[in-house]
């Protein structure tokens, strides 16, 4: 349960409304949010300002629980130095605001003898001071998050040109990738009245400019790179909105094996959707 | 003796008909082949009460559905029913296994009753005279409904072929249906109807319909009044209750209700005309213009590509957010190019949408048919169609006898049969062509390629902000006072460089209590504060307690020289429990110790008159045996003055 009562506890609580610890706070921001089509991956970021406590979990007599208040409540035993979480889509929905916050439990009895952090109240007894296991260490503040929407990506444009030597074409532009086509019967649109039948140009499309985007990033004899190694302000607006796309997918390792299966982060459901129109074409001519 | 029944059948010479009406069949079947019983009965009785709508009221239309339970001896005239049942010889094999399901009913002692009341509306008129109001044209035919006085009202209005009266005995498991009137003027009676086929029985014969009144001295049908004890068949509020006993069970189950009211009459009910409230076996639930969109929420297919056979959530959201446009049909010139003006709404930006339909809704918000345009019908879109009084008046002529589709099959005059196919196909036609050529606009052969479905990003909205505890605290003076109760000294960190950075406050401000009310019968005069608990610190070593106050970081505190204390006890989920908890319980002996050793009394509520020195106080307690290191608290304080 998120706990957001301030209250007097029977013993020192780290919290950022609490003063029990002089000059300390605990304090926790979910950052990021990433959709993997059937999870999410949320990360997150905290600051526990006691050496007293961060010892205590470093040595592993405490723990760090991540709470997560949807439709349900879920909670997260969470690693030493551990900064996402993976949780299903069926226990998390963002259209309302979800709640999150950061509790730290004792996993053994503690005492404070050794605790230089406390205010002056507490120093001639915490020689004597003990809480049990399972008792409210410190609580943060709670984190807030919401869906806000869904925005496109423009990548893609297309052209007729009859002249074409061939019937198909993919161009790089610096800001597009660049669909050209001989005759607008290969486009499909007029047969089959759908977008997503034209899935198949855009998957190559695609893998064409993450393909360009490696090429002209990538160090000579190296096999991949990492995103957050880039110098972003030097990519052209075509790399530069992929290579947001790709950080915003919590991808950081590009390499060229990975190819397909940066396309499909990129976008997800490219596959599915083309099967699913052409699925619908064919109930329609029955 | 037939003057004593509470029944009363028309005798005829001899029988000729050994099966049911053929509209209660065809009432079956359509309700068997779309799967669901409901729709056809809850049609007609909101129908009908839009249609009597009293017209000087801006309030909506309300009708009360409920489900629930009578003893059999409580409905009136029940075996007269039964013995015309018992009577029947069928025809054929069908209408045997009908009569044999009826006559299975009779020992049955529960009888689940459908009963539908509505209110601003006018109640049927003339009952207590016979004298050509809307009572005996309701009681006493069947297929015909009264014709409204105002020729405006009459275009608008639902009924067209008067098999709602039979859409409720339809309902019925053995065809009986009863109505409970109030008038403007406060009659009230009580009819109804049960419909069977000619039968013999103690050597007469009747016809099938069977009337629930009494007769004059000259053997007309007269109403009867209604002074049935049971609340079930009273109605005592100007308008209309239908009671459909031995109801269907398909009618009987709430999610049918809900959808067939919703399907039906969303356009009424979005508009405000229609509020219904529902209460199948005791559980209720209004469907109103605020509740209708978390109703479509929990009850139909939320996710677009699942909505292949409902449609609700699609025209409601088209109906909603789609800007108008005019649709015009205009007949050849034969017909003196009459023209129709509709309004459409039209949605076509999801390609996710599994079913193309355009909703054609009657101007009173009632839904005739999900058209389906000839090759659309999978075409990604959804639209809703309305027209006015002129456009309600002839698709009105257009209907099904169950009011569920349009077609001009029914039409028996040559010329307006083929006026109708005119009319429909040129209405597939403009709708073809809206649909044509927003598609069109969506397949440009150049340009940028929409890809939003497929490739986007998620954006996210995060609140980091440390708690600030901004409890409202009530003055006496009725001023909102904030509490500030930040942390005080701080860190600066690096990470609040960034915009979003919790914000935290520099110690200068001074905390402020929540004050609270002062006891207006306590002699001593106290303000009376519930204290921040940052002020507060408590420590527990073994039997023993302690506790200090920092009063002096309190605003306006400095000069407390002597409190009252009170506790309240916190829970795990951070709620106050009140009077949870009585100090004699935790506490065995406190003292205040900053002075030395003042002792401190105390009664289950308060430790009175603890002594404050330069803005601190320091308790000890002896703890009770009720005592338990877990428990959190918030303090309350008065000061004595």
């Amino acid at each position: 349960m998120i706990y957001n009562k301030d209250a007097a506890f029977s013993y020192p609580v780290l919290s950022d409304t609490n003063n029990s610890y002089t000059d300390s706070g605990f304090n926790f921001r979910v950052n990021n949010i990433v959709d993997k089509t059937t999870s999410y991956d949320i990360f997150f970021e905290y600051d526990i300002e006691s050496d007293f406590v961060r010892s205590l979990i470093d040595n592993n007599q405490a723990v760090l629980i991540l709470i997560i208040q949807s439709d349900d409540n879920s909670f997260f035993e969470l690693e030493k130095g551990q900064l996402y979480i993976n949780l299903s889509k069926s226990r998390v929905s963002f259209n309302d605001k979800v709640r999150a916050q950061l509790h730290i439990q004792s996993k053994q009895n503690i005492s404070f003898a050794h605790c230089e952090e406390l205010v002056s109240f507490y120093n001639v007894m915490k020689s004597q001071l003990r809480i049990p296991q399972y008792s409210l260490i410190g609580y943060s503040n709670v984190s807030t998050v919401r869906n806000t929407g869904k925005e496109g990506i423009a990548l893609f444009e297309k052209t007729i040109d009859s002249k074409m030597d061939f019937d198909f074409q993919i161009k790089l532009s610096n800001k597009t990738i660049v669909l050209k086509f001989k005759d607008e019967r290969h486009l499909l649109q007029s047969t089959a009245r759908s977008r997503n039948v034209m899935n198949i140009y855009l998957y190559n499309g695609l893998e064409r400019a993450l393909n360009q985007f490696i090429n002209e990033n990538i160090e000579d004899g190296e096999e991949g790179f990492f995103l957050e190694d880039l110098d972003d302000s030097s990519l052209n607006d075509l790399h530069y909105k992929l290579y947001q796309l790709l950080l915003k997918k919590g991808i950081n390792e590009i390499s060229y094996d990975s190819l397909d299966a940066l396309v499909q982060k990129v976008a997800p459901s490219i596959i599915e959707k083309f099967t699913h129109s052409i699925e619908r074409l064919n109930e329609n001519g029955n | 003796m037939s003057y004593k029944k509470y029944f009363q059948f028309s005798k005829v010479d001899h029988v000729e008909i050994f099966t049911f009406d053929p509209s209660l069949e065809r009432f079956r079947q359509q309700m068997m082949a779309d799967g669901d019983d409901v729709e056809g009965t809850v049609r007609e009785i909101i129908q009908n009460s839009l249609d009597a709508k009293i017209r000087e009221t801006e309030e909506p239309v309300k009708v009360n559905l409920i489900v629930t339970e009578v003893e059999k001896y409580d409905i009136p005239g029940i075996d007269d029913v039964f013995d015309h049942i018992q009577s029947l010889k069928p025809g054929n094999s069908y209408t045997s296994e009908t009569v044999q399901h009826m006559k299975s009913k009779i020992e049955q002692q529960k009888v689940v009753v459908l009963t539908a009341s509505d209110s601003n509306t006018q109640g049927l008129s003339g009952a207590r005279k016979n004298d050509g109001g809307t009572y005996p044209v309701y009681a006493f035919n069947k297929g015909v409904h009264a014709k409204h006085k105002d020729a405006g009202t009459e275009k608008t209005r639902g009924g067209s072929h008067g098999v709602g009266k039979i859409a409720n005995n339809a309902a019925s498991e053995i065809h009986l249906m009863y109505f409970a009137n109030c008038d403007e003027y406060g009659n009230k009676h009580l009819g109804g109807s049960v419909q069977l086929f000619d039968h013999d029985m103690n050597n007469q014969s009747y016809r099938g319909t069977g009337h629930y009144v009494t007769l004059d001295e000259n053997g007309a049908f007269m109403p009867r009044i209604n002074t049935h004890p049971s609340n079930v068949f009273q109605k005592n509020s100007r308008g209309l209750k239908i009671i459909i006993p031995y109801l269907r069970k398909e009618l009987s189950k709430e999610v049918n209700l809900v959808k067939a009211v919703c399907n039906n009459f969303f356009v009424s009910i979005i508009e405000n005309n229609l509020e219904v409230s529902l209460n199948v076996k005791g559980k209720e639930i209004i469907i109103n213009d605020r509740s209708l969109e978390e109703i479509i929420h929990s009850y139909y297919a939320t996710d677009v590509p699942e909505m292949k056979y409902e449609f609700l959530p699609l025209y409601y959201s088209s109906y909603l957010n789609a800007a108008p446009q005019n649709l015009q049909v205009t007949l050849p010139k034969k017909y003196n190019s009459e023209t129709y003006n509709f309004k459409l709404y039209f949605f076509d930006e999801n390609e996710e949408i599994p079913s193309g339909r355009t909703g054609i809704v009657r101007s009173i918000g009632m839904k005739i048919e999900d058209r389906k345009v000839p090759s659309h019908v999978r075409t990604p879109y959804n639209a809703v169609l309305i027209g006015g009084a002129k456009e309600d008046e002839y698709l009105k002529s257009l209907e099904n006898e169950s009011h569920t589709a349009l077609s001009n099959e029914q039409i028996r005059d040559p010329e307006k049969k083929k006026k109708a196919k005119h009319f429909l196909n040129r209405l597939n036609k403009q709708l073809k062509e809206v649909i044509e050529e927003s598609q069109n606009k969506k397949f440009e052969p150049e340009g940028e390629i929409d890809t939003s479905d497929l490739i986007y990003e998620m954006n996210w909205e995060f609140d980091g902000q440390i708690n600030k505890y901004s409890e409202k605290v009530e003055l006496t003076d009725h001023i909102n006072l904030e509490i500030d109760n930040k942390k005080e000294k701080r860190k600066k960190h690096p990470r609040e460089e960034s915009d979003e950075a919790p914000s935290k406050e520099p110690k200068t401000k001074k905390r402020r209590p929540r004050k609270k009310q002062a006891d207006p019968k306590n002699e001593k005069e106290v303000s009376n504060y519930i204290l921040p608990p940052a002020i507060v610190n408590r420590a527990v070593i073994e039997k023993e307690e302690f506790i200090t106050f920092r009063f002096d970081e309190i605003e306006g505190a400095e000069q407390w020289k002597k409190i009252n204390l009170g506790l309240k006890l916190v829970n795990g989920q951070g709620e106050e429990i009140d009077d949870g908890i009585s100090l004699t319980d935790l506490y065995t002996n406190i003292t205040e110790i900053t002075s030395g050793e003042s002792k401190i009394f105390f009664d289950e509520f308060k430790m009175y008159d603890i002594p404050v020195y330069d803005g601190y106080t320091l308790l000890n307690m002896i703890i009770g045996p009720k005592y338990n290191a877990n428990l959190k608290f918030v303090y309350k304080v008065e000061v004595v003055l």
